[in-house]
Order: structure tokens, then sequence, then C-alpha cells
């Protein structure tokens, strides 16, 4: 019984000193408010598990801004969707800075996840400073919502040996690791593309039955990233095919023409009737890359992020050609890549150190060379483009195989659908392909996720 | 006649029986087998299908000595085993203590609260994430080892478990010592704990597995890698545009076998208690 007593007085005295406490914490509290004032909190993609590639960035701005301190949560690709839109949806998302893979800042800006950066950075220093086709995939109803980091590229990657054994001709301009990249060059490179009818006819020639066991050994093409939208969006694209309306309010009368169902069935022939196309490909994590450069088909239509493994690997000789195109069609290439933009939740006394942190990483020429020398992805900031076509110091294989890329950018790059609504393109654009490569009749596949992400629009809109 | 029939059907059986456990098993044994060879080495035999996809050669232990150096990896390992003994332990006794409550006492608002426990356990745990996460965020507990904790010890199913268990045991036996002048407490400790063993070892299993196969929690609230939990260190082996197959076969194959090596006596040890105990009796 004065056990109970004694515990009584005891809660009694804990829950009025926590009622008091902050009388006392005010002094503190006005301490840590001005130092979180200075602090930035940035949710970052894990670029690689090996290094530390924002906390390089982060480390550079505190060297020359000694009284900020900036603090790093980083996640891999399997986690780094799911931690966001938890975090994003919560009343305090902790982060000031977050690193966005470009199709998904529609929906964040839509249900008003992040700040309009030309509020704080002028829309002109954005022209000035980013190449035209990666700020445009950036601003959402006439708003910047984020930043361009970096781009993507795409190549035809060619085994020569194969190419070589099955009497294939290259393309007339290919690059190997002894080119000389320059612009002309790069120029040239880019108007002699295969079509994919000449891709398809050199594929059959280079798919091989070695054993005549009546089973494929080796495939003649594999385009990486089986099925997925940012991969295979240039099928459309070639034939002058657009995904969505340009609201972005609806996939009826763009996903629904022609050119998109020319696209899937010829995705669907790959793999049915011309027998060229890896079938295994689809299982989640299949490694492209490294199954290239193991033998296990011919040519790979894939990003220039493999251009270094794959160069360097002694045990394979491999042209890089341009990306194929159709016959009656334009020349496009996929693009976009990780943007960085700022919650909503930064209160606006803190906006003018996240937009100056935004800006120099982006916009200055200080910032976008380092971490184009950091990462080195291709680049979206024009003076790092064009410094990587003339300047000396990027003369070099492999890193020199990007001015192929700086062409693209130029020249060919179709950037993914800008809208809210991405997820659910995303999820039935690549059901539609995956189905047709495994069988399903390729317009049938193609209106059934027609009709199922109209069905998820009209849910949510 | 009817012997030869007999005997054909049980052939006919045995072998659908190892068809259908060769489809379950397969893809476990290759993910063991191919933990063993080198990275390059790891998709042998797939395309096409030979019989090279179950071979340990050319073999290595590179994979998993990687595993091991890989310190996200490491502390995770240590934090998950620390996390989930701590949440087994405080857990057990207090969901067991709210299904001696419900089975033994009538108390106000007993049915409404009954209605929330089976409706906790009902409910997907990702729904109640974002509240949750609000809440441990207000308390200032984000990135620390108690938020991975908290959330997971009251748990629907264990207690519903502890209340079907306690409900069968008969109330003359509490009522017995209640005369003698027992309190709760120690009816509870005394006189139940030593029947529940059973229920207990299959509370402690289901909440140690929770927090080993906890993903998205641990995913929202442990920033540091000093509160990394091991599901979360196997994700960083898949990158976007690639995946350290070796390192990721070999940390699967022990994050499947060490729960294994745990739970295998245990369970062995729960099966033989339910049958020898003295509710059965």
């Amino acid at each position: 019984m004065k056990n109970f007593k004694f515990l009584k007085v005891l809660t009694a005295l804990f829950l009025i000193a926590v009622t008091i406490s902050p009388l006392f914490a005010n002094g503190q509290k006005e301490t840590e408010n001005k130092e979180s004032l200075r602090t930035i909190k940035i949710f970052a993609y894990q670029f690689r598990n090996d290094d530390n590639r924002t906390q390089h960035m982060a480390d550079a701005y505190m060297k020359s801004h000694p009284d900020v301190k900036i603090e790093i949560e980083e996640y891999p690709w399997d986690s780094y969707f799911q931690n966001l839109e938890v975090r994003f949806n919560a009343e305090n998302p902790d982060f000031d800075v977050v690193i966005m893979d470009i199709p998904m800042i529609a929906n964040y800006a839509e249900r008003g996840f992040l700040k309009d950066l030309s509020k704080y950075i002028p829309q002109d220093t954005f022209e000035d400073k980013i190449a035209q086709k990666s700020l445009a995939d950036v601003i959402y109803k006439n708003q910047i919502v984020a930043a361009p980091m970096q781009n993507s590229d795409q190549y035809l990657f060619i085994n020569t040996d194969m190419a070589k054994e099955a009497g294939v001709t290259l393309p007339s301009v290919v690059v190997d690791n002894n080119t000389n990249i320059t612009s002309d060059f790069a120029k040239k490179w880019g108007d002699s593309a295969w079509t994919w009818e000449k891709t398809v006819a050199a594929a059959k020639k280079m798919t091989k039955d070695l054993d005549n066991d009546g089973i494929t050994d080796v495939y003649g093409l594999h385009i990486e990233q089986a099925g997925r939208l940012y991969q295979l969006q240039p099928l459309g694209g070639s034939l002058g095919g657009s995904i969505v309306a340009p609201d972005g309010m609806t996939v009826k009368g763009y996903l629904d023409q022609e050119p998109w169902y020319k696209a899937i069935q010829f995705y669907s022939d790959l793999f049915n009737k011309d027998k060229v196309e890896v079938p295994g490909s689809f299982i989640p994590g299949y490694d492209a890359p490294k199954e290239f450069v193991n033998g296990s088909f011919a040519m790979m239509v894939g990003g220039g992020w493999n251009i270094k493994m794959i160069m360097e690997n002694p045990n394979i000789n491999v042209a890089i050609a341009a990306h194929p195109y159709f016959k009656d069609g334009i020349s496009t290439t996929p693009t976009g890549s990780w943007v960085i933009g700022a919650s909503a939740s930064v209160p606006d006394e803190k906006m003018d150190l996240v937009s100056d942190f935004i800006s120099w990483w982006t916009l200055t020429d200080e910032g976008s060379e380092l971490w184009y020398d950091t990462n080195g992805e291709l680049p979206a900031s024009k003076y790092m483009l064009n410094k990587l076509s003339t300047n000396e110091k990027y003369s070099q294989f492999p890193r020199s195989a990007q001015r192929l890329g700086v062409y693209q950018v130029m020249n060919t790059a179709q950037g993914r659908p800008v809208t809210p609504f991405y997820p659910f393109i995303n999820e039935g654009f690549d059901k539609a392909f995956t189905n047709a490569a495994q069988g399903v009749d390729p317009t049938k596949a193609l209106n059934d996720a027609i009709n199922e992400i109209e069905k998820n629009i009209q849910r949510v809109k | 006649m009817n012997r030869k029939h007999n005997k054909r059907n049980i052939v006919i059986y045995h072998l659908l029986s190892i068809l259908f456990s060769l489809i379950f098993v397969l893809p476990i044994l290759w993910a063991l087998i191919a933990s063993f060879r080198p990275e390059i080495n790891i998709f042998q035999g797939i395309s096409p299908l030979s019989f090279k996809v179950l071979s340990f050669f050319p073999f290595t232990l590179d994979n998993y000595i990687g595993v091991f150096k890989n310190e996200v990896f490491s502390k995770a390992l240590l934090n998950t085993f620390f996390v989930a003994t701590t949440t087994v332990i405080i857990g057990v006794i207090i969901n067991a203590f709210a299904g001696f409550s419900f089975a033994t006492m009538d108390f106000y608002g007993k049915k409404v609260l009954f209605s929330i426990v089976v409706a906790s356990f009902l409910v997907p745990g990702d729904l109640l994430v974002i509240p949750t996460y609000n809440l441990i965020d207000s308390m200032g507990l984000i990135d620390t080892k108690i938020a991975l904790i908290l959330p997971l010890l009251g748990n629907g199913m264990v207690i519903f478990m502890f209340i079907q268990f306690f409900s069968q045991i008969p109330k003359a036996l509490s009522e017995a010592a209640v005369i003698d002048g027992a309190s709760y407490r120690q009816i509870l400790i005394i006189i139940y704990a030593p029947l529940t063993i059973p229920t207990i070892i299959g509370a402690s299993l289901i909440m140690f597995l929770a927090q080993w196969e906890a993903f998205l929690w641990p995913l929202v609230v442990s920033r540091s890698i000093n509160n990394g939990m091991i599901q979360l260190a196997l994700s960083t082996f898949t990158q976007q545009y690639g995946t350290l197959w070796g390192l990721k076969l070999a940390a699967s194959s022990l994050l499947c076998f060490i729960p294994l090596i745990i739970l295998m006596p245990l369970q062995k040890y729960y099966i033989s208690s339910i049958a020898s105990s003295a509710i059965k009796g």
C-alpha cells in the first residue's frame, strides 16, 4: 500500500515536470531554431553503395559556407520510393532538399510536396544554365519544381566479333575504344544510326543455336530494362506517338493511336515472331549488361551508364552505334534522370539557404562540374555539356563517349510524360509491353492497359 | 489386383509430392547454391536451363566474406538481434498481461477493447505507418532503437493467442488462488505462466519474425547505420542499374537460415509442449 502511494506521488511529480519543462527550455529552443535555419537536411538517392557522392557535394558546399551544416539520409533504389512516399505524407517530412527521379516530380508537385523554385531563383537563370530539353521536363503547371542534376543517354552496343562471324556489316560510323570523338564526329555518328528494320535483320543473323539442339544459345538483340516505359518510349516516339495529352490528364487519343499499336506489335514480334529477343529478360533483376558481356546476346540497346563496364571488359570487343529508329520515322532517344528540389515544408526564412544550395549544385559552373566529376553521368547544365564536348580533360575514352550523349540531348532526346498520373501510366505501359512480349495479343494488351490507366486516373482525378 | 492398384497409387502420390516439393524448394536451393559461386557465374545454367544451375562450382566463399565485411550489413545484423530480442522479452510480458486481463477479468469497455485488438491484426500494417510515424516523430524518437521496438510491442495477434489460451484454463484455478489471498499478478506468474509455455514460445516466434522481416517501418524511422535493420541492409545490394547478386544471395541465405537455426529446435519444443500441456490432459 505504501509503495502504491509512493508511485502515485512519483507519477504526479513526473507529470508536473513534463508540463512545466517548456518554460525552462525556451532559451535552448531559440538556439536550436537558429541552428536548424543553417542546417540543410537532404533526402538522397544512393547513387552507388560504395562511395558517398552526395556527401562529397555537401562537403564542398560546407567548405565554402562554414556556417552551414548539411545532414544526409541516403536510400538505395529498392527502398527509396516507399520511404519518400511515407515521409512526404507525414506531417513533418524532416528534410529540406530532396533528390528525385524525374518522372515522379509532377505527381509530387500536384500533391503540394514541392516548392516552386522559380520563386527563389529567377527563371532566366534556369534558362541560361540548363539545356532546354532538360528544363522543360522539370516545369509543371508553369512552376519549376526541381532542378535537373544530370541526364541519361542510350546506345546500340554491338558485339563486333559476333557481327563479323555472322557477316553483319556495322553502321558506317561507330565508336570503339580508339575513336577520337569530336562534336562533328558525333553528328556523323548520329546520322549513321541503323533503322529498327536493319537492326532486326542483323539480329536475326546473329541469333544462334550453337549445338543444334533446337534451343537458342545466343540471341541477336536485347533492349535493356525489359518492358519499361523509359526504355521503350522511343519505339512509339520514333513513329510520332505521344503518350499523354499535353495537360497530362488522359492517355486517350494519344497512347491508343497507330504509332503505339505499331510499336507494341514490333516489340512483341522481337520475342514471338522474329525470336531475336531474350525471353528470360523479364525476370526481376535480370542483369542485362552482365549477360551482354557474357555473350548471351549479340546486341544491346542500353544506357550510357554501361559504357565504362562494357568497353573496359577485356573479354569482349564492342562497337557503340547510335540508337535505332523506324525507317519512316524520326530518331528519338530516352532522356531524363535525377533532379533536386525543395520540400514544401521548408519554412520561408530558410528558403534562401536551401535555394542557394540547389542553385550551387545544379546551376553554377563550380557545382555542376564537381557533380559531373563525382558522379560521371551525362550533365544537364549547358556549361558542362559544352565543356564535355570541347575540353581536352574529357577527350579520353570512355568518358569521351558521352559526347555522343551531348549530341542526343541536343538533337534526339524525348522526355517522359510530365503528368501527376505518371505512376499509373508507367505501370500500365510496362504491363502492356511485358504481356505483349510474353504472347498476349499486342492490341489487346495495349487496350487493356489503356482502360486500366484511364480507370485509375478517373478514380483519383 | 487391389494391392497392385494401391502400390501404383502410392508411387504416383509420391512422385507428385516430390514434383510439387521441387517447385517450392528449387528456387531456394538455387539461391543457396548460387551464393557460393563467383559473381560472374551466379546465373550459369539459367538460360538455356541446364543442370549447371545447381552446381557449387566454381566454388567461393567471397560472397559471404563480403557480406560480413560490409559494415552496413554486419551492424544491421547485430541491431536486428538486439531489437528482435528486446521486442520478444518486453512484448511477451505486455501481451500476456493483456491476454490475461481479457480472459479472466470483466471490466467496462471490454468488448470494445477486444474488437480493437482483433481489428489491429486485421488491418494491414502499412496503412498505419504514416500516423505511427507522426506519433513517433512528435515524441522525438526518430532514429532510435526505441522507435523500432515500441510500435511492435503490442501485437493484436499475440494478445489474441494469449486470450484463447487463458480462456481454456478452468476459472476454478484462479478462484481458488484468490481465496488463498493471491494477487492477480501472482496468479498470472505462478499459476498461469508455467502452463503457458507453448503459447509463450509461439508468441515469441511471431514477434521475433515480425522484427526480423520488418522493412517499411525501419525504413522510415531509422536514419543512421547505428539503427539499421537487416532487411534494409539487404536492399542496399540492389541499385538502379544493377544488383550485387553474389552479396544479395549470400545475405538472403543467411537471413533465411539464421531464424531457421533458432526456430527449428523451438518449434520441436513448442509441439511437444502442446502435446504434454496440462490443458490437453
